[in-house]
């Protein structure tokens, strides 16, 4: 009975074995990913799982390359009008798409048609509201005019191209099938979309010859799993990069054999918001005493690793930094006295006047990473000047709608990423579509509205600088962090440059030695 | 003549069940439904358009009421159309979707379950009749089975994987193709893992092998297996067919259970199962991908408690008197 | 039967059990401010003296919040443990008692209840409401009640004809009097004790899965032992402490109530037999 037992086991462990490799395990780069990519059509690619799976499989126009210039992908060249009222195109020859079909100016024209048709409802859409018309001009060229001269409009022409035969007409629906089969111009193809796991491989007509032969995302929504994946990558089932690395698991990579810490830049912001509709926290001496309160430099070297502590709405690296702007240094004893004088008296921990205690609602979406470290931080030093925060952590649904939609809360955190420049007006201006804490300021109004008017770049800048100075003073937010952030890679890749924000533009140069 | 109430009661039951199913199902539509954020909040972001968001809320059917819609999705489903998913897989059929993972899931639950079942059995006929001894051996390894399954899960997965790559290290052995865990292949092993995981945890085998020694006490005992041994007939085929009622009803009591626990296992070993997708639609509040699985959920249940109510009425006729 | 061994399990659990029971009494008068317990200077220290499990990532104290950790889960799992008794016992007499149209809808409720997937049900009713502890044990008791419903009814149903409560009832007692004392203490108490304690216990367990899941149990900067693992889990490699001594006080207090549960269930059916 015994060996019989053992037998079985002996088989069982050979079928097991049989099943697994799929394809030659040193060429296959794989990488976790915290969400599941809900849509692989570039118009519905809003999580960033996406967004980063789409650089893979599509192409754009052109591209923003590593010195920040434009270079032509599907364009090899283009001329903008005199008036900056359109711009021409002319594209690159002998390109097919994943399924052998030729690339084409129809195809071109097709995307932009289908963006700008009323019944494509997409979130991107605004995006596209500059251009007038699309026309080709023989089967290399494309002819584009807009609605109202635009300044640099290469730099527009970054979203993805879709292939016109693959679709029935330019309305395209988010349940289209092509959200889990796309066909794109792009190094890799889709091989197979699994529940929870994609499989590329090298498109081997690819202009730009990719060095990787097959790509495999894997969604890891445990963080504690991808870093055992990253921590064991010479086994066979290891990945090859963990794209975020906690910074408290940085120490584990910092001087290990087979990882390398790589930073990946990206123009985005940490800010706590202050919902101006909440009576005291219309206050500003109530804001400046929090924001005095909060230790910033203490919570990012606990739980958040490098970064810059900041004093406005823009990341250092921004032209519209303003450095003549010090970041506020915390004052325990300035912030007591602000409320003091205010009038708030301590009652009981809380400070209370009349009928307003200072005692907030603080909503945290789940999906932040550190999120709740970071709001324990703050609770404790807010209770040191005699304000109360409780949390309330819900998920990312609920998130949107209870701080977005519905404005139910006293304050937040978040962070604001860009995928270029940071455009602040719909955040601040008084009518901005993303103004969700009820943030009205005549000055601040004004400048922005200057901004938007001017078509002088230089002065575009200097508006900035003065909006950062205001916004710094006025604290609709309170301002925190841009972070350097530590993409974990294997040292067998080689020739790796992460793109901001689409992270794998030139995942091609990729390479995978064994 | 035995068949004629037999076939009634079934089909008595079987009305019975088809009403269950659809309470059930209603108690879990109107929660999705009714729990605050929807399908639109979870994909929209900052700053998107009302009439985008209106459209969308439409297009999801999340514009109808709540009693209203659960009829249009009851009227649909009972003739086997469960809607399409809205987020996890846009576009395509719940079933499409759910079943695959579905089945996955209940054979891990149900192998598992079994294999207990052979290990308890195994046990408790090795170990016979409870003397002090066994006693001695069997309170540790109870107390010790007893822990959460998700909790044994953890553990051996970072314990293996330490395990493995230090004797990797040690001995330059090549590394099996499921390191390190949790892995991603087609591969059996980590259902192999999982199966096991559950198996060592929620006090599921020790519980069948209680249950089992018990049963197999009292029917050696019962009168009529030793009116067979006085006989001088086998007594093996008796007590077999004794336990079948027992092992059935056991089987279909653990089963929730079981399905619970499965869907926390399957989080840990990364499996691509019922309980994957079941928490990933919940969190991208996809009602109707959320309701068709959960409804697989209960269905299951239900239909192995049937089963297992008319394989007892066959075997015991007395159960149909007894009406359940 | 009743060996040794069994006596011993019994001991064990039992002491684990009133330990676990003991410290949920006491926990609410230690007093204890998670929000002024946040110390930066010291974070992740190991144990020592002055913090016998060491320090978190929030430089808090391991084992008072270990300790206070016992309050997240002892109302609410006294609070399930009634709804299940208390529902299951009244639901099973009511359906035993009565005839007709009220038994079947008792009888349809409670199966209704029982169909629907425990642990699933919690966990899908945890990720789109608001994280609760009492929302989870107010369900996790509800979602009980038909076990000891189902039990309790036989019972009734069974005793009903019974000799000796006939002549209770040909006494006068009042009906109540009957149920709550002749059937429930003296008959079913066993069953009662049992299905409690692994209510308790699952309370545990669900609370611990669903922070381990994505932070569904108790909410920060209240402690629970599951927010405690689930929280420090990715230090593994780093800093084992935090999570390891909340962990092993899950797995042995889970694994002594229900080993608790069950023996003292057989204990008291081998008595009554």
């Amino acid at each position: 009975m015994n060996h019989r037992l053992l037998r079985c086991l002996v088989a069982f462990g050979a079928i097991a074995g049989v099943v697994a490799p799929a394809l030659a395990d040193d060429q296959v780069f794989r990488y976790p990913e915290d969400t599941r990519p809900t849509s692989l059509l570039p118009f519905f690619a809003e999580d960033m799982t996406s967004v980063r799976m789409v650089e893979l499989i599509f192409d754009p126009l052109v591209f923003i390359n590593k010195r920040g210039d434009v270079e032509g992908a599907l364009a090899t060249s283009w001329k903008v009008d005199a008036d900056q009222m359109g711009i021409s195109f002319v594209l690159r020859e002998g390109v097919t798409w994943h399924d052998g079909t030729p690339f084409s100016a129809d195809d071109v024209v097709f995307t932009l048609r289908a963006a700008r048709d009323p019944k494509t409802v997409f979130n991107a859409k605004a995006k596209f509201s500059f251009i007038k018309e699309a026309v080709a001009q023989g089967q290399y060229g494309v002819k584009v005019t807009f609605n109202r001269p635009v300044n640099e409009p290469e730099r527009r022409f970054l979203f993805k191209i879709l292939p016109k035969h693959a679709f029935s007409g330019t309305t395209i629906s988010r349940k289209d099938k092509f959200a889990r089969s796309p066909i794109g111009t792009g190094a890799f193809k889709v091989d197979k979309f699994s529940l929870r796991s994609v499989e590329l491989t090298a498109n081997t007509s690819y202009w730009g010859n990719p060095k990787i032969g097959a790509v495999m995302m894997q969604h890891t929504p445990d963080k504690a799993a991808q870093v055992n994946l990253l921590q064991y990558s010479g086994g066979k089932a290891g990945v090859q990069a963990v794209i975020f690395l906690q910074p408290k698991n940085i120490p584990l990579f910092e001087n290990s054999d087979t990882v390398v810490l790589e930073p990946y830049h990206t123009v985005s912001w940490w800010y706590m918001a202050y919902n101006h509709k909440e009576k005291s926290l219309a206050d500003l001496p109530v804001r400046e005493a929090i924001s005095l309160a909060i230790n910033r430099e203490e919570l990012l070297a606990a739980h958040l690793g490098r970064g810059d502590t900041l004093s406005g709405p823009f990341t250092e690296s921004s032209p519209f930094y303003n450095f003549q702007v010090e970041p506020r240094e915390p004052d325990l004893e300035r912030a007591r006295q602000l409320l003091e004088d205010a009038g708030y008296k301590m009652k009981g921990g809380v400070r209370t006047k009349g009928r307003q205690r200072l005692k907030f609602k603080f909503v945290m979406d789940k999906e932040l990473a550190s999120g709740q470290e970071l709001f324990l931080g703050i609770q404790a030093q807010l209770k040191k000047i005699g304000v109360q925060v409780d949390a309330e952590y819900v998920d990312h649904a609920r998130y949107r709608e209870q701080v977005f939609t519905k404005k139910s809360f006293d304050l937040t955190m978040n962070v604001w990423s860009f995928e270029e420049v940071e455009d602040v007006y719909p955040l601040f201006h008084s009518t901005g579509v993303m103004n969700f804490i009820g943030y009205s300021n005549k000055d601040v109004d004004g400048i922005l509205d200057a901004a938007q008017a001017t078509k002088d770049y230089k002065k575009y800048k200097e508006y900035m600088k003065e909006l950062h100075a205001k916004l710094s003073e006025d604290l609709p937010y309170f301002f925190l962090w841009s972070l350097d952030v530590y993409s974990g890679l294997s040292k067998k890749l080689a020739g790796v440059f992460i793109q901001p924000y689409y992270y794998f533009t030139s995942f091609h140069e990729w390479e995978l030695r064994p | 003549m035995r068949a004629v109430p037999l076939i009634l009661a079934a089909l008595r039951r079987l009305a019975g069940s088809a009403g269950l199913l659809i309470g059930a199902s209603f108690i879990i539509y109107m929660t999705v439904r009714l729990a605050p954020g929807d399908a639109v909040d979870a994909i929209s972001p900052m700053g998107t358009p009302p009439e985008v968001k209106a459209q969308l809320a439409a297009e999801f059917g999340l514009d109808r009421d709540p009693v209203t819609g659960y009829f249009a999705w009851l009227a649909r489903s009972a003739v086997g159309d469960f809607g399409e998913s809205l987020v996890f897989s846009p576009g395509e059929s719940v079933m499409a979707v759910a079943l695959p993972a579905f089945k996955r899931t209940v054979l891990l639950s149900g192998l598992t379950l079994l294999a207990a079942l052979v290990l308890g059995l195994g046990l408790a006929i090795l170990l016979g009749e409870p003397g002090p001894r066994q006693q001695v051996l069997t309170a540790p390894a109870y107390v010790l089975t007893a822990a959460p399954s998700f909790v044994v899960a953890v553990l051996f997965a970072q314990g293996m994987n330490w395990f493995v790559q230090a004797f990797v290290e040690q001995g330059g052995y090549e590394t099996p193709p499921w390191f390190p865990i949790p892995i991603y292949s087609e591969s059996l092993m980590p259902y192999v893992f999982a199966g096991f995981a559950m198996l060592a945890g929620d006090g599921l085998f020790m519980d069948w092998f209680n249950t089992l020694r018990a049963e197999l006490l009292s029917l050696k005992q019962a009168q009529f297996i030793t009116a067979v041994r006085a006989k001088g007939a086998r007594t093996v085929g008796h007590i077999a067919r004794n336990l079948v009622v027992p092992v059935l009803s056991g089987f279909s009591a653990r089963l929730p259970l079981v399905l619970g626990s499965v869907v926390i296992v399957e989080y840990i070993f990364t499996l691509d199962g019922a309980g994957y997708v079941l928490l990933e639609a919940s969190r991208a509040r996809d009602f109707p991908m959320v309701v068709g699985l959960s409804v697989l959920f209960t269905a299951t249940i239900i239909v192995v408690s049937l089963i297992a109510d008319l394989v007892r009425a066959l075997i015991d006729p007395r159960e149909v008197a007894r009406g359940g | 039967m009743g060996g040794k061994g069994q006596t011993l399990a019994l001991r064990i659990s039992g002491g684990i059990v009133a330990i676990v029971l003991l410290l949920g009494v006491i926990a609410p008068f230690i007093g204890y401010d998670p929000v002024a317990d946040v110390d930066y200077e010291a974070q992740l220290l190991g144990p020592s003296w002055a913090h016998v499990f060491g320090t978190d990532g929030q430089g808090r104290d391991v084992a008072i919040r270990l300790v206070k950790g016992t309050e997240a889960f002892f109302l609410p799992g006294l609070l399930a443990a009634a709804i299940a008794v208390i529902g299951g016992a009244l639901a099973g007499a009511v359906a035993g008692y009565l005839q007709g149209i009220g038994r079947s809808v008792v009888l349809g409720g409670l199966q209704l209840l029982d169909t629907l997937p425990r642990l699933v049900f919690i966990i899908l009713l945890c990720t789109i409401m608001n994280p609760s502890i009492t929302l989870i044990a107010g369900v996790a008791g509800l979602l009980f009640v038909p076990a000891i419903a189902t039990v309790i009814r036989r019972k009734v149903e069974a005793l009903g004809s019974e000799d000796y409560i006939l002549a209770h009832v040909a006494h006068g007692f009042s009906p109540a009097r009957i149920l709550l004392y002749h059937i429930l203490w003296l008959q079913c108490r066993p069953l009662l004790i049992r299905q409690a304690t692994f209510v308790f216990g699952y309370v545990l367990f669900v609370e611990t899965a669903l922070s381990y899941l994505g932070d569904y149990g108790v909410q920060e900067p209240s402690p629970s032992w599951g927010n405690m693992v689930a929280q420090t889990r990715d230090l593994a490699g780093q800093a084992p402490w935090p999570w390891l001594f909340p962990a092993l006080a899950i797995v042995v207090t889970i694994a002594a109530f229900l080993s608790f549960g069950n023996l003292l269930a057989r204990r008291d059916e081998e008595a009554i037999r």
